[in-house]
């Protein structure tokens, strides 16, 4: 019964489009939910695009976030949290107090990378209290032209966390589709690579 | 190719950079915190307060002792030769 967290300490790295796509490839295969403990609320903004209401239930988070989120085990198989901004957020803290996997996208650009490093702490913390915590990187919005793009690995090796080998790469239908309130394996043909690189990177960071 | 020799050693040397003040700034948290934690046990005492009130217990108990208004010896007087401020108690936090 993993419980997922997208933990970042920057925004815009690409959390939020992460959690409403890793969590639907996951509702596809069992029963999954997403709490949106972002006050910016964007996941269930993104919800509320759609009358869609079977597939993947999306809750705010509660103020007691740890045992909302245990309270819906054994209805779901997984949960996955999209987490605020930051690693100094309250939400942030009890995410990775409670989660099996924090996956955190990091995006080829210097001040992702910067911020990045603020995480190693924060999840070294965490294992304190929470010894079970994996924590991966994933190259997010790659675009494999750029030098930045290039070197990101590099950069990444400076910090002690893992890599997730299957990046995702900056594709325009994980916009189109969030506007749908789609994910990009609602997407056909157009998402179908968005799709496969996803499943693969859950197939990698995620046991199923 | 240079050039993206030169990007990659800036990028590392940055993140080297971020990290090693990411670390100090931690040490200096810790620091501070404990600190904060020792202070909130001991009580901290002004130096100004101290010795404005010493000095007025001096001259009160001066005042006391000696009718004829002997001056009380100079405090430097007191300190034993080869104790730092710290040792002799003459400087107390913050210094």
């Amino acid at each position: 019964m993993p419980i997922i967290a997208l933990v970042g300490n920057k925004g815009g790295a690409g959390k939020t489009t992460l959690a409403i796509n890793c969590a639907t490839a996951l509702a596809r295969r069992a029963r999954t939910t997403l709490v949106d403990a972002d006050p910016q609320g964007s996941s269930l903004q993104w919800r509320a695009f759609t009358e869609e209401t079977s597939g993947l239930p999306v809750f705010q988070s509660a103020a007691e976030l740890e045992s909302q989120v245990l309270g819906f085990f054994p209805q779901y198989d997984y949960v996955v949290i999209d987490c605020p901004p930051s690693v100094h957020a309250l939400q942030t803290h009890e995410a990775l107090r409670v989660s099996d996997i924090a996956l955190i996208p990091v995006q080829p650009s210097p001040m992702d990378l910067w911020a990045t490093v603020h995480i190693e702490r924060a999840v070294a913390q965490a294992r304190d209290s929470n010894p079970r915590l994996k924590a991966v990187l994933i190259i997010n919005q790659l675009e494999p032209r750029t030098t930045l793009s290039r070197l990101v690995r590099e950069a990444l090796a400076e910090i002690d966390l893992p890599l997730a080998a299957t990046p995702v790469r900056r594709r325009a239908v994980y916009r189109s589709s969030a506007l749908e309130g789609k994910s990009v394996f609602d997407m056909g043909r157009r998402g179908a690579d968005a799709a496969a690189e996803l499943d693969q990177l859950i197939k990698e960071v995620i046991p199923l | 190719m240079i050039d993206k020799d030169k990007t990659r050693q800036k990028l590392v040397d940055s993140m080297r950079k971020t990290k090693a003040a990411a670390s100090d700034q931690t040490k200096d948290s810790e620091q501070s915190k404990e600190q904060t934690d020792g202070n909130s046990e001991t009580k901290v005492v002004n130096p100004k307060t101290q010795s404005s009130k010493s000095k007025s217990v001096a001259k009160s108990k001066a005042a006391r002792t000696s009718p004829g208004g002997a001056k009380p010896e100079p405090r430097a007087s007191k300190v034993p030769t080869g104790q730092d401020p710290y040792q002799s108690g003459r400087r107390v936090w913050p210094d």
